[in-house]
């Protein structure tokens, strides 16, 4: 159940957890957008923040597996746009041609390895690298007329650009992904609460409930999912199998699903709200606070080495 | 039949310390009244998953109506669920259909698609939990607290499993919900002869309705057997933070103070009512 | 804080009514328990004296003054309440944000509010926990960081709705001692305990027993309890000690005055 709560606040008390939680808000920003205006397929900037990343990862002694949690979800998508980016991208030089002969026989085997594959997924440890294996010998494969009439001849041109951009791509998505965790794995939901509300101040008074939101919000993620794994026990108790059925009877078995979900989420929003009200939360007043917010040498270091590479890129842009 | 449980560790996360170690039991498919007793975090509701393969061993079988479940097994899951049927402690978790009638027949549906009386089998079960048929109709959820729990009960009474089995059913209800519900399961049991399984921390509700405790410490049974052999060992109960049901306290202060004696530890009203008077007797 | 209801009528729906003309005064600095059984509107008090809902008809008066949308907030100022759920009452990330959270609503400085958490989280017992999230802690503990949270506004009335029964024995048995040695503190504190248990009402100064909306007995413990009839009639189940002594009291039997007598005793020292 906790493998699904990625990015849910890690206690270390690490340099990166004591830093100011503004600073740690405006930098994640910063170094967000700073990723998307380093220019294409430049290695070198793409290096310089993946190396700033690993030492602010390095430095928050939270483990390393709970950065890569997130990465889990998007695999196939980073494999999908970096075959999209090989296959169309034709700048550069020709790096290979692949000439495929398609049989019966050769798709066919390919078909079945793949679907075999599919089957027992579930069954098979590091079935990702297993999949990129079988993909690489497959691709190998088809090249080969295997026994009977080639049906469709074609060449596939792999050029540099497509390889290099490919990799651009992939490599700025897996920074923004585990850099993403950062902000919310070392700061407690409190902390950014109140380093929202500092930040939005400028923006107008009523920013604080946003803040409290968001932070509410983050408080209660654990809660939800604890929730949601009890309902599917209780629905799973009364036969509901969500690796089968048809489309119909899936419908059915989400609404079971999310029907509990939502009574059990009002009920403890309105349960929320009464305790807030009844502790003298109103919302948008001026409240005291128990954390008070320190931008010290650490905060101004970490965010300085940040606008610097930043400007960095700016220049070189302009330039 | 029932459930066996041959040698079963079970553990959520490979890493942190097992929740349950070596498991060994045995629940008969008829006429148990077993409650499952051991204080939050003993692994309670760890094994009843393990009965209807909501948990799936990590190391040993469990055996439900024939049919082995094995580390990483993953099917024929559904009519293990068909057989022990599972009722959460909150109807909350489950209750989503329009009507009281409809949520009573989802159980039922999903088990058998092709079964015709799946109407009649559920008014079957909502007769068993005594809910009142002017209820049927109403939204599940403009129900009384007690009422709710009725209807997720009969949500799985619908499917007609062999066991029933409840995660603290009366927590949260008011005493008189507590008694007339727990009434309610000594009822089922003695009409169907299922086996009623119910997870408790009430030790007034094992005095009164229990026929086998099993306490739960740690992730190990430490006891397994009657609810006398088990008040009457004082050693058993300190040793795992069990507590005494109010009328023995009563009546163990009785004794202390001299006022009665009795070899028997009294368990209930009636039975303390009777070593009172009978010490009158004798005299 | 002295609380008067005068002629409160409250309901949702007007043929449902949950409370029916109801008046009663509780004392400044006593103790008082509300018990009822589930939808007798016990709970409806609770929320209508801190101010949650207002009532259809009717007047409530704290410390002699009438509440009013108006001096609401003043008035909630003095007043905390613990809910039934640990869960849904738990709004800070740690235990020291959540015991902070009344009083950075109530702008209290931050110097007085470390001072505070220290005094309040060591008066429940959870001083080693300040550091530690919900999800670590049990349903006892979280408790018993919201009756911090409450101390901690120091405020006059405290009411407990209902806030341990989702609680195992154990966390039970933590916050029934918790309220006790607040009792016994006599701080001057007002107390109102609303619960189904009649066990939890034992050491009231006064019990309230709510039936349909309406107030069916009222006075101390020894008084309230014996009342077998009145109690079932109202939902409720009359504590297996005492339904014992009901039924003694039939019979005739050697030294049956002592034996009453040292029951009686024991059930109030269970």
């Amino acid at each position: 159940m906790n493998n699904l709560a990625f990015g849910q606040y890690y206690h270390t008390n690490s340099v990166i957890h004591r830093m100011d939680p503004r600073t740690k808000i405006l930098s994640s920003l910063l170094f967000m957008i700073g990723l998307f205006i380093i220019p294409k397929n430049n290695f070198l900037f793409m290096g310089i923040f993946a190396l700033f990343m690993v030492i602010t990862i390095l430095l928050t002694k939270v483990p390393l597996k709970k950065f890569l949690k997130s990465i889990k979800f998007v695999t196939y998508l980073l494999l999908f746009s970096f075959v999209f980016q090989v296959l169309f991208n034709s700048e550069g030089e020709l790096l290979l041609t692949i000439n495929h002969n398609l049989t019966l026989v050769n798709v066919g085997i390919c078909l079945v390895v793949l679907i075999c594959l599919f089957l027992l997924r579930k069954k098979i440890p590091l079935f990702f690298i297993l999949f990129l294996v079988v993909l690489v010998l497959g691709v190998k494969f088809l090249e080969y007329p295997v026994y009977g009439n080639v049906l469709l001849n074609y060449d596939i041109k792999v050029y540099t650009g497509g390889v290099i951009t490919g990799a651009f791509v992939i490599s700025r998505v897996l920074i923004l992904i585990i850099s993403s965790a950062v902000l919310t794995l070392t700061t407690k939901p409190t902390d950014l609460n109140n380093g929202l509300e500092a930040l939005l101040k400028p923006f107008g008074k009523k920013t604080s409930i946003l803040a409290m939101m968001i932070s509410i919000a983050l408080r209660f993620i654990p809660t939800l999912f604890l929730e949601t794994e009890k309902i599917l026990k209780a629905q799973a108790s009364r036969g509901v199998d969500f690796n089968e059925g048809k489309l119909k009877d899936k419908i059915g078995q989400i609404v079971s699903l999310l029907v509990p979900m939502f009574i059990i989420s009002f009920k403890r929003a309105a349960d929320l709200a009464d305790a807030m009200e009844a502790r003298g939360y109103v919302p948008g007043e001026k409240r005291t606070k128990l954390v008070k917010m320190n931008f010290t040498l650490k905060d101004v270091i970490y965010l300085l080495s940040i606008i610097l590479i930043i400007t960095i890129v700016i220049i070189y842009r302009v330039i | 039949m029932g459930i066996n449980f041959y040698d079963v560790d079970f553990t959520y996360d490979v890493k942190a310390s097992k929740t349950l170690k070596n498991i060994n039991l045995k629940i008969n498919k008829e006429n148990e009244f077993i409650t499952i007793l051991g204080h939050t975090g003993s692994g309670k509701s760890t094994l009843v998953q393990l009965m209807n393969a909501l948990n799936l061993p990590n190391k040993g079988v469990v055996e439900v109506a024939g049919i082995k479940i094995l580390p990483n097994n993953k099917e024929m899951l559904k009519p293990v669920r068909r057989h022990v049927g599972l009722v959460f402690q909150f109807p909350e978790y489950q209750l989503f259909e329009e009507t009281v009638l409809k949520d009573v027949m989802f159980g039922p549906k999903n088990f058998d698609k092709n079964n015709a009386d799946v109407e009649l089998s559920a008014k079957q079960a909502l007769k068993m939990v005594s809910l009142d048929e002017s209820l049927y109709e109403r939204s599940p959820f403009n129900l009384s607290g007690g009422q709710m729990r009725r209807v997720a009960i009969a949500g799985i009474l619908a499917s007609n499993p062999d066991i029933l089995v409840l995660d603290e059913p009366t927590v949260g209800l008011d005493p008189k919900g507590k008694t007339d519900l727990m009434e309610m399961l000594v009822e089922i049991q003695k009409e169907t002869n299922k086996s009623v399984i119910i997870i408790t921390h009430d030790m007034n509700v094992v005095a009164k309705y229990s026929k086998r405790c099993i306490v739960l410490d740690d992730g190990k049974i430490v006891y397994d057997g009657g609810k006398r052999e088990m008040f009457e060992n004082s050693e058993l109960l300190k040793n795992h933070n069990l507590d005494l049901p109010d009328i023995s306290k009563v009546a163990n202060s009785l004794k202390n103070k001299g006022l009665i004696t009795f070899e028997a530890l009294p368990l209930t009203k009636d039975e303390l009512f009777n070593v009172i008077t009978r010490g009158d007797e004798n005299e | 804080m002295k609380i008067e209801f005068r002629n409160v009528t409250f309901y949702y729906k007007k043929s449902e009514v949950v409370l029916d003309n109801l008046s009663f005064t509780i004392e400044d600095g006593t103790m008082t328990a509300i018990i009822g059984h589930n939808g007798s509107g016990k709970s409806t008090i609770a929320k209508l004296i801190i101010g949650l809902l207002e009532p259809v008809s009717g007047e409530i008066y704290l410390n002699d003054e009438l509440l009013t949308i108006d001096n609401l907030d003043e008035m909630r100022a003095k007043m905390g309440i613990i809910f039934q759920n640990p869960d849904n009452q738990f709004v800070g990330s740690t235990v020291k944000d959540d015991i902070a959270f009344g009083l950075e609503n109530r702008l209290i400085e931050r110097e007085e509010m470390i001072r505070r958490i220290e005094k309040y989280s060591r008066l429940v017992n959870m001083e080693e926990y300040l550091e530690k999230n919900p999800e670590n802690l049990s349903g006892g503990q979280k408790q018993r960081v919201a009756i911090a949270g409450v101390l901690a506004m120091e405020s006059d009335l405290i009411i407990f709705d209902e806030s341990t029964s989702m609680l195992d024995p154990k966390g039970t048995k933590e916050i029934n001692k918790t309220i006790k040695s607040l009792k016994n503190m006599n701080n001057g504190k007002t107390i109102i305990s609303i619960t189904h248990e009649l066990e939890e009402a034992l050491y009231a100064d006064r019990i309230l027993v709510l039936n349909g909306g309406k107030i069916v007995l009222d006075g101390s413990p020894s008084d309230v309890l014996p009342k077998k009839d009145i109690l079932e009639a109202s939902g409720l189940k009359v504590i297996d000690g005492l339904s014992l002594i009901e039924d003694l009291k039939k019979i005739d039997f050697e030294s049956k005055d002592v034996i009453l007598e040292a029951i009686w005793e024991s059930i109030f020292t269970m």
